[in-house]
């Protein structure tokens, strides 16, 4: 059992697993691709993984994730090497201190910043890892007592927690949410069996396919956005990169804490469901620049924030698989996506799946380590070679990517409908995007919604139609008192606010 | 495009409102107590109360914003057109593929697409032909997904 004892057969199988020369051959162009993905501005971690899943779809459980590891702990890290080359930031998630990083540059200190997004990124990585591997057996433990009842209540806190964290209006939050929980419903219903906003077309009788709609809403985006920006041709000031890792021992051990403490953040923000490794970073440099005892620096190229924040993005990666494996509730984009793939692979999510497929799980903590420390020879690599990647011309870049995505969302069904779903969720994305309602609430009701459904459902069948008995049970009482303090707290706020502004006036 | 909150909230208002008036035809099966109309009801309820607050802040915002803002791209032919490309290589491709195959109609939509991106006609007919061919072993040959063939006939390399 999960007694904290490590099955040691089953690790040895795991180890197997991962180190088949297949497996590690998968894994090394899995990183490959996340590097270059990362590294190309307008493509992001998620969209690389996005367009990973039609390929997985054809693997075995553990090269498929392991692929989807790799990339994804890749593309992070370069995300920051444009960053600094050339004040673009790779993803989102280097976007924090693309300044601060481009500031080192500009003082001829490119190296030090490359190999410190280096260096921090792989800290981080690893912390991750650990933090995985330790937190998620122990609390998937704790969740072996959970049932349909405390499933629904963390599904809702999960959601809740999505609208929350989306950066803007929170109303955006919600209507975005209820749309991908909507979306979800399309198809014939899992309790009773009426096929519901079919309008009579056979094809979404199963429902709208994850992939294409993932695929539709994470990358035809971002093509359209390519496509319509007028960018000139950016120049790479640094002529030659010299050595990185030059100078990072001494910023070890001038900023331990700051280090320790980006890592935490990072896991931390990681693992509440909708919020990854871009609002990490966010927050942990703003934790460092306030806690800074050189504040003054910050924004003049000083390495202080890129150490915190820099771990920061990449811990968050493992975080946010701690609720995506025990409960089945993604802690951001990129493990919503990876929450279809583990039902793909009939790994379903979920405290059980420590027992029945520990050989897997174990494995899945070796790749996390084994991908973040591939990251040092990979991501120099990657470093030395920027100046080609960053020259590869967009206007060619994009028409591939687009084709990819067409027949990726062709292929897990080989369907042309789903080429439809694509372009339907593709347009649906760019809009919500351009009116700042946030993707990731709809991402995660879209992944959520059947879970959420069925176990209110099959709660409610138990308790015979009782909506009190939701709260009966004491774990799954207090997670449904929590969640309803969530959703009332803010009007009670407001409408406390009125009434002392009324008085005031 | 930029929609006024009022607007945007008026559109997933009359979203709601169709799922709600489609979920109430749903059956309930006897002796239940919620049926499959359910939880549509209580989502697009919940989507409704948001998309309401929405137009009550567009209708009250202190700067009357335009009821839709159009993006500076839009005013660009150029980019009107590349941005336009994008949904009518998705819509050519959805229609086409079974009827030319994928071997005849990837290339074409690549290399127009990449033509009209990058310029350079001879350098994006050859880069649109290896790019397609690669990606069709790939998927053919590797993953085992059937593309169509159309008016290609089937042939193995390896």
């Amino acid at each position: 059992m999960l007694e904290g004892l490590v099955d040691t057969a089953n690790l040895a199988k795991a180890f197997g697993l991962v180190f088949a020369p297949k497996t590690l051959a998968i894994i090394c162009l899995a990183s490959f691709y996340g590097l270059f993905f990362g590294a190309i501005p307008g493509l992001t971690a998620t969209m690389a993984t996005a367009l990973l899943v039609p390929v997985t779809f054809f693997m075995d459980p553990v090269p498929a994730i392991g692929a989807i590891i790799a990339a994804t702990a890749m593309a992070i890290f370069s995300g920051d090497v444009p960053g600094v080359l050339l004040r673009i930031p790779g993803t989102p998630a280097s976007a924090a201190y693309t300044d601060e990083a481009y500031a080192m540059t500009r003082k001829g200190q490119s190296e030090l910043a490359l190999g410190a997004c280096l260096v921090f990124s792989v800290i981080g990585g690893l912390f991750g890892s650990l933090a995985l591997a330790l937190v998620a057996p122990a609390l998937a433990e704790f969740a072996l007592k959970f049932s349909t009842f405390e499933y629904f209540w963390l599904a809702c806190l999960g959601l809740t927690c999505a609208v929350f964290v989306s950066r803007g209006d929170p109303l955006k939050g919600v209507i975005s949410l209820c749309f991908g929980l909507a979306v979800a419903q399309v198809g014939i219903d899992v309790v009773h069996g009426t096929p519901r906003f079919t309008f009579g077309n056979i094809n979404l009788m199963g429902g709208i396919d994850l992939v294409p709609a993932l695929v539709g809403f994470f990358a035809v985006p971002e093509l359209i956005r390519n496509v319509t920006a007028n960018h000139g041709r950016v120049e790479i000031v640094t002529q030659k990169i010299g050595s990185v890792f030059r100078g990072q021992w001494e910023l070890f051990k001038r900023y331990p804490l700051n280090a320790f403490r980006g890592n935490v953040i990072g896991v931390l923000i990681g693992a509440l469901p909708g919020a990854g490794a871009d609002i990490a970073a966010w927050i942990s440099y703003a934790v460092s620049k306030r806690f800074s005892r050189e504040r003054e620096k910050f924004g003049t190229g000083h390495p202080e924030g890129l150490v915190d924040a820099g771990a920061a993005n990449n811990s968050a990666l493992g975080g946010a698989w701690v609720p995506a494996l025990v409960f089945g509730i993604p802690g951001d984009s990129i493990t919503a996506i990876v929450i279809g793939v583990l039902y793909m692979k009939g790994m379903q999510p979920g405290p059980t799946v420590f027992i029945n497929s520990q050989d897997l799980v174990y494995a899945l903590f070796i790749v996390f380590f084994l991908a973040n420390l591939l990251m040092i020879p990979f991501g120099w690599a990657m470093i030395k070679a920027s100046r080609r990647i960053l020259s590869v011309p967009r206007e060619v870049l994009m028409p591939v990517i687009l084709l990819f995505c067409v027949v990726g969302s062709f292929a897990i069904e080989n369907s042309i409908f789903n080429v439809w779903v694509m372009l339907a969720m593709g347009m649906i994305g760019y809009l919500f995007e351009e009116n700042g309602i946030p993707t990731a609430p709809a991402i995660l009701g879209l992944v959520l919604g059947k879970m959420i459904e069925e176990n209110f459902l099959l709660s409610m069948i138990k308790v015979g139609g009782d909506v009190t008995g939701l709260f009966a049970r004491p774990i799954g009482g207090t997670l449904g008192a929590l969640t309803l303090a969530i959703w009332v707290a803010p009007l009670a706020w407001l409408a406390w606010r009125r009434i002392a502004s009324g008085r005031a006036a | 495009m930029r929609f006024n909150d009022a607007v945007l909230g008026a559109a997933f208002l009359a979203l709601a409102a169709f799922i709600i008036s489609s979920a109430s035809g749903f059956h309930v099966p006897p002796g239940q107590k919620f049926g499959p109309g359910f939880f549509p009801t209580i989502v697009a309820s919940v989507m409704a109360a948001a998309a309401l607050g929405l137009v009550a802040k567009g209708l009250l915002s202190r700067h009357r914003a335009r009821l839709v803002e159009l993006d500076a791209w839009l005013s660009r032919p150029r980019l009107v057109l590349q941005g336009a490309a994008v949904f009518g290589f998705l819509v050519a491709y959805a229609l086409l593929s079974e009827v030319l195959g994928f071997l005849v109609l990837a290339p074409l939509l690549l290399w127009g697409f990449i033509w009209l991106l990058w310029g350079r006609p001879l350098v994006a007919l050859l880069i649109a032909a290896a790019s397609s061919f690669a990606i069709h072993q790939f998927f053919v040959q590797v993953l085992l997904v059937p593309l169509p063939w159309g008016i290609v006939p089937y042939f193995k390399l390896f």
